[in-house]
Parts: C-alpha cells; structure tokens; sequence
C-alpha cells in the first residue's frame, strides 16, 4: 500500500496504490490536513479492492474540499472498484474520470 | 553531611569498574639493591599480599550480604503487584540496603519516594527528566547548586526495563558519601528493580484489558439488546433478522416499526467502518432513523431516509463517515413492498418460482450529501416472495486465498434455501459465510433480515 503525491498546477494529485481499506483511510484523511489545495484528483487507478471505510475517507475529501470551493475528483477506477461504486451509487456524489489528465484538466474548464 | 564550602568544586565521577588495590612494586628497581633493602622489600610485598587478602575477604563477605539482600528483596517485591506498590517497596528497601536517607524511583511519568516528604515532587520530575535517558550512573558526592534543597549527595542510576533505558533509582542522602560498594549494590538493586517492575506492569496491563474486555463485553449485550428482540407478528410475513458484529460493538442495525395506524417498516443500516466508532455513530443513527419511521406524517421508506440524511449530514460531515441504509414498508392489502436504498448493499429480491436478483440502490449513502437521492420503489410480494436484507459482511467475507465471498455465491444460497423458512435461510447463509471463511477472523459486521411472503 503506498501514497503517492503530486502537484500538476494548482491540482493535487493523490495516487492510491493496492488494498484501500479501514489501514489506509486514516492516512488518506490525514494527507487531506496537509494538503492546502482545495483542488484535488484522487488516482485509484492502482487499487483493486475499496471498503467502506475508504468510501467514507473519499467522501469526507469531496465534502472538505466543496466547502472551500474546490472539489475532489476520481480517476482510474478498476472493474472492482467501480461495481463497488455503483452499488452504493456513490458515483453519483463524485465527479468520476477515465484518466488522471482528464481529472486534472476538468478543474481549468 | 559534608559541610557546604563555597570553594569546595563538585566531584562528578563517571564510574565504569570497580578497582582493586594492587601492589605498584618497581620490579626492576628491586633487582638492584642491596640485602637489606631486598629484605624491605620483601616485608613490604608481605604485608601488602596480607591486606590484598584482608581485603578479597572482606570483599567476599560483603558479596554474601549484598546477595542475601538482593535475594531478600526480590522475595519480598514479588508479593506486590501493583506498579504504584511495588515502586514504593523497591525505594524502602533500596533506602534501607545502602543506607541512604531516601530514595527516589521513577519509571515512565511515575515518580515513588521513600520516604514520601523526601524532596518536592516538582523537584523531582525537574530533575530527573533530564536524566532519565542517561545509560551510566552519576555519583554527585558533594553539595552543588544543581541539588535539590536538603540534597547533600546522590547516587543516580538508570534501570533498564524491556530494553530501554525508561527508567531511574535515585539515592539521596548517605551519611560519609556513596563509595564504591555501595555504588555495586545499587547497581544490582537497579537491576532487580527492573525486572521487578516488567513483572509489574504486565501485571497492570493484564488486568486494564480484562477490564477493558469486560467493559467491551457489556458494551456487546447493551448494542445486542437494542435490537428487536422479537419479530413483529404479521400474518401474510415470515420474518427472521441477525447480527453478529465482527468486534465486541459493530456499526450495523436493523429495525422494526410497528405501531398502530401505520404500515410495518423493516430497516437495515450499516455505518462506514467497524468497533467501537462504528457503534457510537451507529447508535445516533439507527435512532434518528427509528424517530422518522415512528412520527414522520405520511412516512414513506424515502422520506424516512429523507429525514434522517437531513439530521444526521452535520455530524457525519464532522466524523467523515456515512451510513448506507436500506428500508421497507408492507402494504399487506395491496401485496407490495415498498422500499428506498441508500447506497446499501447487497439486497436481494426473489419473486415466486423466479431466481433470486440484487436489487441496486438509487440512493447514495447517508451523510454524502447534504440531501438524500433515494427513492420509493415497489416489489410485488405475494406468498413465496422472498427479500434478503444483508451487508457485505457477507459478500466481503474472504477466504484463507484471499477470494471474496461475492454476490454470486450469495444469490445461489437464497435460491437454494428458497422453500425454507426465513429462519432456515437465515442459517444457510451465515453457515455458507463461515465454512468459506473458515480460519479467517470475521473481517466485518454481518447483519441481515430475512422476509417472506406467506399464505
């Protein structure tokens, strides 16, 4: 499991790589607190299972971040990954995209 | 007490061996002299051997009191077991061995003097704290500004325990200074009070999880005995519901509203993660959501949802959780169910004579956002029909490879136990979940209500 940061222009990027489940979501939900972008691409690209816990790490970014005006936005969902979202219709909280270059360029439009 | 002179400079010696007086003969001096002198010289190696002997003995009564000391005070430490108390009994009997006015123990933010007016205790952690990393003794055998008041010598000594340096003994106050004996026998008493202390603290930490366990376990039977104990009782219904939470607590519920006037509702919740928060969190919401079930005018499984998202969005913002829920309503004279999902899942639905199907959430989860999307649908629910209300305690189950227990497997058992009754399906599915999971600890909160419709 590993974080990966990066900065591409004004937008934050947060790669995910592996289980994302209740051991990483605290590490996420601190990474938010460090993080002074309100712009944020979450990159899931890598992970192949997501529990609710994580879920709820995510939701808890998209809402920090909506309230200061910026939003956070998803790329890279696995197959796994996505049918989770789906049935919990948590795709229709998220702005979702097929790649991170498409995430990072909808916050310029 | 050595009397306090302001010339008088602090003697501080780092001691690392004990030496023994030996004989500095020069050998190749006394091969040259004359008779006589060889004669002296000779006495003068006697009496020195005498006294080198005289001393070995000494020494060696010395090593057989200190090691019945040592063997009295780890006899007498072993009967006390608290950390607090045992502390106390290492600083008397350490004060009482090498004869000092007091001492001081410290391990961790503890702090124990003997006797207990000894030095004022803000002194002592001022003063110790520095030094309790120190990995050698310190000896200060002279008054210096840097002692506490009423301190006129001290012998500092760390005290290892589970390997780190975490500790510290302290001696205070010995008439004629602290010499090199004595120096040994604190060492040792050190030692001992190391180890003494490990046995204490495990005891501590033994005892704080049994109650910690045994406060958990309660916890347990409150969070169980909230939910239904007893099915409502409908005519056309066979209603069965579980949970069993992976932890003591869990962050799953589910309810029954059945009071009069109003349609029977069925509710399931789930609240993102596990333990102990979980549970709290869960508390409030199954709560908020069994108020708007009860006293919502004109409720509906939607507004219910509704109602309990507006409630509840605040607190879930604040504790970056969210809560996925599924609720039914019986419309027995119209033979349908009706339902709303937030976000939860797996729900399953198997019409008469049909396959079982999962029924997908329009919703999202409570908590997301600020309003909730769910809303009414309906399922026709003549005899035979049958809804499985679970949460992926279940489908998430995995086996020792690390497989999920996934939805198909789900479906197949519903379909399988289809003719039995709720109960019995109940059964078959927690019986699936474990023999797929066998050897693995229950990773989540597995919950479910089973309903079918009967003649």
């Amino acid at each position: 499991m590993a974080l990966i940061t990066r900065g591409s222009g004004s937008v934050a990027v947060l790669e995910i790589a592996g289980r994302f489940d209740a051991h990483v979501a605290p590490d996420v939900l601190a990474w938010y607190k460090q993080t002074p972008s309100s712009a944020v691409v979450v990159n899931l690209a890598g992970v192949n299972f997501i529990d609710s816990s994580a879920l709820a790490a995510l939701a808890g970014g998209m809402k920090r971040c909506r309230q200061r005006g910026g939003d956070l936005k998803l790329c890279g969902l696995q197959q796994p990954v996505r049918i989770i979202f789906e049935l919990t219709r948590m795709e229709r909280a998220f702005d979702i995209f097929a790649t991170e270059a498409e995430a990072v360029a909808s916050f310029t439009i | 007490m050595y009397p306090v002179s302001g010339q008088e400079s602090l003697q501080i010696m780092e001691i690392t061996t004990v030496t023994t007086a030996v004989a500095n003969l020069d050998r190749s001096g006394a091969l040259l002299c004359d008779h006589a002198t060889a004669e002296a010289c000779m006495r003068s190696l006697r009496l020195q051997s005498a006294r080198d002997i005289d001393e070995l003995a000494g020494q060696l009564v010395e090593t057989q009191d200190q090691l019945l000391a040592m063997y009295d005070l780890s006899s007498t430490t072993r009967s006390h077991l608290g950390i607090g108390e045992t502390l106390q009994h290492l600083a008397r009997e350490a004060t009482r061995l090498v004869y000092a006015q007091g001492a001081v123990l410290c391990v961790g933010a503890t702090i124990v003097q003997y006797p207990t007016d000894l030095i004022d205790e803000r002194v002592v952690l001022d003063y110790l704290r520095p030094d309790r990393q120190r990995e050698s003794d310190l000896l200060l055998n002279a008054p210096h500004p840097a002692l506490p008041e009423g301190i006129t010598n001290l012998c500092l000594l760390p005290i290892q325990i589970r390997g780190d340096m975490r500790g510290a003994l302290a001696l205070v106050n010995r008439d004629g200074g602290f010499t090199s004996p004595n120096l040994k026998l604190a060492r040792a008493i050190a030692e001992q009070a190391g180890t003494h202390i490990e046995h204490a603290l495990l005891y501590q930490e033994t005892l704080d999880q049994a109650r910690l366990q045994t406060e958990m376990a309660v916890a347990r039977r409150v969070q169980l005995q909230l939910l239904p104990q007893s099915w409502p009782s409908v005519p056309t219904l066979d209603i069965y519901a579980e949970s069993r939470p992976a932890l003591e607590v869990g962050g799953d519920f589910y309810d029954f509203v059945d009071v009069p006037d109003r349609s029977l509702m069925l509710m399931l919740g789930d609240v993102a993660g596990k333990g102990v928060s979980a549970a709290m969190i869960m508390g409030m919401v199954h709560v908020a959501m069994r108020s708007a079930a009860r006293f919502l005018p004109d409720a509906t499984p939607a507004s219910v949802l509704g109602r309990t998202n507006n409630d509840l969005y605040d607190d879930m913002t604040l504790l970056d959780s969210f809560t996925t829920a599924f609720i039914a309503q019986y419309e027995p004279e119209r033979g349908l169910m009706c339902y709303a999902n937030a976000g939860h899942a797996p729900v399953i639905y198997r019409p008469p004579g049909g396959r079982a199907q999962l029924l997908e959430a329009d919703g999202i989860p409570l908590g997301v956002l600020p309003v909730s999307l769910s809303q009414d649908n309906t399922l026709a629910f003549p005899p035979g029909a049958l809804l499985v209300v679970t949460t992926d305690g279940f489908s998430e189950a995995r086996d020792l490879g690390g497989a999920m227990f996934g939805y198909e497997r789900l479906l197949q058992i519903v379909d399988a136990f289809a003719d039995q009754p709720a109960q019995a399906i109940a059964r078959g599915l927690y019986a699936a979940v474990d023999g797929f999971a066998t050897g693995q600890d229950q990773e989540d909160d597995q919950t479910l209500i089973v309903i079918k419709g009967i003649a």
